[in-house]
């Protein structure tokens, strides 16, 4: 298979989903993003990511837990796969890398 | 629970159901109905419902989206295929026709996504402020005009005030103007960046918790506690410290150099706010600010309060009276101030509450401390003529279907005789128009641009860009050309459809009375229209002139103003002297201010009489009047070496009237300024001239001697120069001004240039009202062309016969023309009433105006007729001048 690209936004829907581990569907992702970044995602532009996710086999889903506060509507959930940690991984390791080689920048600015 | 859901909207929930797949459809409604109760807790229902419309539309994405089966074909679909086909085809067969609809309908639609997206911008001010909806300024009495009404400027002590005696309040926040300073930073390398400042604000520590300011570096918690501390925009964090870090950095304000640490830089500052600044100081580094802590009349804050709910503001308006009694009037009586001799003509000292999102347009006379307002005149005025324009448009549609029914009479009998429907025929025909209208909304979004270019070029108006590409805009734009198409296609669609099928395949279609006294109706319309739009244009522009011309009381012509000049120091008389030797320089002279910028009133009362006037003052040197054509008609004016002149004053007629002196008899007398030294005489009487624009009325005036102790710190410098080169005459200035300050920028203005300044409002309104008057002509006359055209094709033969009969050619063309001479002269009638009041209106904001005359309209007419004959006149020439052996030699 094919090296699959994991995009900017793509790459914070995973990463969210795995520290929401067990509730991860879409409003919890949609509200934990937007607390944690201030910035306003929109159900579609969620959705649409998750789906792409979902292609690339990034995240496997499953559907249950209906609630009455969703009109009795049932969520998908969804969990990361192990295609996914590693692309996490991969990304995070590259990163550290690249800012290691940048002089004078530190965490705590 | 069932009646909870009622609050979700039904239309975006029937919209999901119709285009996403089935397999996604319940997680989405699952999520958006879980979204949107969490929503209605926060925001409210009907922000909850707008935000679940809108994350509907996000939806609206490939994936998402159901497949498209192409496996049912129905009659209906091949029939509108069908439609389609025959529309083009008709388009492409008579291009003329189709040209003049197309172009006209491209004009209108672009005049109209042009206001949308105007008012849209206009409109859309100050909605994202953190709890924008219970945030509310406090205006009160302007008690610095002498009619009275409200500002929005307000005393220290205020929001402190009403947080304590108020529970309704919830929050409160000031921002004060100390006004502009000159800015100084030196590099670490000891290189000076200096630059005059105008957009200073200061602002109390919770600035960020009341506006939608965001910082990109510095913490908002802290950047604005403490004294001496300023916040940025990134423009000008660029302009001082280019790439470096501005955090921490220090930055020298004013003459004194203050030290002021920058604390802070903002995001790029959003266009839709009511004020916007390159520096925010904190409200501690104005020591002013802490020394009229007491001061109830010291107006210099815009104060801001949050109210726990919305809907509090008129119990609490009605409350506020009360801080009259509790604290202004103690605060006046301490100042030695009669409260009611203050108040008097002003009808009381009242507050009220305006919502923030409503001050951009709806502060018309209360206007805004810290920023620019905008007109809601200006935003209703142009969505009527975008209407109107429009119409004209639809208008031509309209006139030449009807007209040209005959060409398509056959096509409609032989469908009828074959069977069709009429409601198909009615939908052929609405397809065909919408066709029209979807193509010249494709040509409108070009034609756009070189509006909007053409607007900000005549009027100066910029209508931003960024504004078009909105999804809300969008979304009101789309469905705009169908609509138009639908509105102009019905009666056609209804009028053609309804031809009798066995009349027309026999050949003998009535053009019918009834119907060309419609389209003379729906002609007199547009020329009605056009006209008073024309007729603004006249007026507006008479009125631009009759401003312009106007003899202000005094010379600005060749006049340069330098500006600060206060900061030579006491080198301000040798620059003078200096100038005054210029060959380009007739004269020279210092003074406090200049005319047009503003007034600096103050009381003062006369000896012998308790009448008390409110004054606006000046101070000015011995070269003053004669340097701006000033003229004296009482005694004299400053003269050189006469110290005693320092003591004597210069009233104009209308001081003098209102003290009850006639202008001799003011000569010598005392006028009185509680608390001066020295004895101020009367030494000259000055005609009046127009200190402020003329919207207002003359107010009294008086003049001080430049050294005498009247307080006023600011100077400036005017030039009156001779026609020789300008920029010769600059630098020679620049050289001297650099010579005697120290690293101060050196400013200037040309004051004709200044004075123009005044009335950009009305020369903005002038430029817009003759693009759309020009527009609306334009569509209106090749509607024109187009009906005549037809009706002279029409009545080819004719025209034939009666030339053969001896008919002359002017005979034909008056022929031709006479039909429509009348409509114009009934429409010139009809437009009068339509505009009158208007202009009336916008001419009684004006205390110097021109009268509405029957001229402006007769010249508006005159043009539109003459415009439009001309242009028509060729087709008539040409019908009238052909042989008539050619159209009579067939049949």
């Amino acid at each position: 298979m094919k090296f699959t690209q994991l995009g900017e936004f793509e790459e914070l829907v995973l990463l969210t989903i795995g520290a929401l581990q067990d509730n991860a569907y879409g409003v919890s992702i949609k509200n934990e993003i937007q607390d944690k970044t201030e910035r306003k995602v929109s159900i579609g532009a969620l959705h649409s990511a998750l789906n792409r996710l979902e292609k690339k086999g990034f995240v496997n889903s499953h559907v249950g837990g209906a609630k009455a506060e969703r009109g009795g509507r049932r969520k998908r959930f969804y969990t990361i796969t192990l295609i996914g940690q590693q692309a996490l991984l991969k990304n995070y390791q590259l990163r550290t890398d690249l800012i290691k080689l940048i002089p004078n920048i530190s965490i705590d600015r | 629970m069932s009646r909870e859901k009622k609050h979700i909207p039904k239309f975006p929930k029937w919209l999901l159901r119709q285009f996403c797949r089935k397999e996604h459809l319940e997680i989405f409604l699952g999520d958006l109905e879980e979204l949107f109760y969490q929503r209605l807790n926060t925001l409210g229902p009907k922000k909850a419902r707008r935000a679940y419309f809108f994350e509907v539309v996000s939806l609206f994405r490939p994936f998402a989206l159901r497949r498209i089966r192409f496996a049912f074909i129905s009659n209906q679909r091949i029939m509108l295929s069908n439609h389609f086909k025959i529309a083009f085809r008709s388009l492409k067969k008579n291009k003329f026709y189709s040209f003049i609809n197309i172009s006209g309908l491209a004009l209108g639609l672009a005049a109209c996504l042009l206001v949308l997206a105007f008012t849209q911008f206009e409109t859309s001010f100050d909605q994202n402020h953190p709890h924008s909806e219970r945030l509310f300024r406090v205006n009160q009495t302007n008690v610095w005009a002498p009619e009275g009404g409200f500002m929005a400027s307000t005393p220290p002590p205020l929001a402190a005030a009403i947080l304590k005696d108020y529970p309704e309040v919830e929050a409160v926040t000031r921002i004060n103007t100390p006004g502009g300073r000159l800015v100084r930073y030196t590099g670490e390398n000891g290189e000076l960046v200096a630059y005059n400042e105008s957009s200073v604000l200061a602002a109390d520590s919770n600035f960020f918790d009341f506006f939608a300011f965001r910082l990109q570096i510095g913490d908002p918690q802290t950047a604005l506690v403490g004294p001496n501390k300023v916040i940025l925009s990134p423009e000008v964090a660029h302009k001082y410290f280019g790439d470096q870090n501005p955090l921490g950095k220090t930055l020298e304000f004013g003459e004194n150099r203050l030290p002021v640490e920058v604390s802070g830089v903002t995001f790029p500052q959003e266009d839709n706010l009511h004020f916007h600044f390159d520096f925010l100081l904190s409200m501690p580094s104005n020591p002013n600010v802490e020394k009229f802590d007491w001061s109830w009349i010291w107006t210099q804050m815009a104060t801001y309060a949050r109210l726990n709910s919305a809907d509090s503001e008129l119990a609490l308006e009605e409350k506020m009276s009360a801080l009259t009694n509790l604290y202004v009037k103690p605060s006046l009586s301490r100042l030695g101030m009669n409260f009611d001799d203050f108040i008097k003509n002003k009808g009381g000292w009242n507050f009220e509450l305006q919502k923030v999102s409503s001050i951009h347009l709806g502060s018309q006379g209360i206007g805004n401390r810290i920023g620019p307002i905008g007109n809601i005149a200006i935003v209703q005025l142009l969505r009527v003529i975008a209407v109107f324009i429009i119409l004209i448009a639809v208008l031509n549609f309209v006139n030449l279907s009807t007209a040209r029914a005959s060409t398509r009479a056959k096509e409609i009998g032989v469908k009828k005789a074959m069977g069709a429907m009429r409601k198909s025929l009615i939908q052929q025909f609405l397809v065909e128009s919408i066709t029209v209208t979807l193509f010249a909304a494709i040509l409108s979004v070009g034609i756009l641009h070189l509006l909007r270019w053409t607007i900000t070029y005549f009027s100066g108006i910029e209508i931003s860009i960024s504004q078009f590409w909105k999804p809300e805009l969008l979304l009101v734009f789309i469905p705009i050309p169908i609509i138009v198409g639908l509105i102009a296609g019905i009666y056609p669609a209804l009028y053609l459809s309804a031809l009798k099928p066995m009349r027309v395949l026999k050949g003998n279609l009535s053009t019918g009375m009834k119907n060309s006294a419609l389209r003379n109706i729906l002609v007199t319309a547009q020329f009605t229209i056009s006209i008073a739009l024309m007729a603004g244009t006249v007026l507006i522009y008479q009125q631009l002139r009759f401003i312009e011309n106007k003899n202000l009381g005094f010379d600005h012509e060749n006049v340069l103003v330098i500006n600060n000049a206060e900061k030579l120091g006491k080198q301000i008389e040798s620059f003078r002297n200096e100038v005054r030797q210029f060959t380009e320089v007739n004269a020279a002279a210092m003074a406090m201010d200049m005319p047009g910028r503003g007034s600096w009133e103050d009381f003062f009362t006369r000896e012998g009489s308790n009448i008390k006037l409110s004054i606006s003052q000046n101070k000015i040197d011995e070269h003053y009047f004669s340097t701006l054509g000033f003229s004296i008609v009482a005694g004299r004016a400053f003269e050189e070496g006469r110290g005693d002149d320092k003591n004597g004053l210069i009233i104009t007629e209308t001081t003098a009237r209102l003290f009850e002196w006639e202008n001799e008899e003011a000569l010598g007398q005392k006028i009185i300024y509680p608390g001066y030294p020295e004895d101020l005489r009367v030494i000259g009487v000055a005609k009046d001239y127009h200190l402020q624009s003329l919207r207002q009325e003359i107010m009294p005036n008086m003049f001080f001697h430049l050294d005498s102790k009247m307080w006023g710190d600011q100077r400036v410098v005017a030039i009156k120069y001779n026609y020789s080169n300008e920029d010769q005459l600059l630098s020679k200035l620049e050289q001297s001004w650099e010579r005697m300050t120290d690293n101060v920028p050196f400013e200037y203005s040309f004051y004709t240039e200044e004075i123009g300044q005044l009335y950009a409002q009305e020369r903005s309104l002038s430029g817009l009202f003759s693009i759309f008057t020009g527009f609306s002509l334009f569509i209106a006359i090749i509607g024109l062309i187009g009906l005549l055209s037809f009706s002279t094709e029409q009545r080819k033969k004719e025209i034939g016969v009666r030339k053969v009969l001896g008919a002359t050619k002017l005979q034909i063309f008056t022929l031709l023309n006479k039909q429509y001479l009348g409509l114009f002269l009934l429409a010139l009638l009809l437009a009068m009433p339509l505009s009158w009041q208007r202009m009336q209106a916008w001419l009684n904001s004006f205390a110097y105006r021109i009268d509405v005359s029957v001229f402006v309209y007769l010249l508006a007419g005159a043009v539109v007729i003459i415009l439009s004959l001309a242009s028509v006149s060729y087709l008539s020439l040409r019908i009238a001048s052909t042989n008539p052996a050619e159209v009579l030699k067939d049949e």
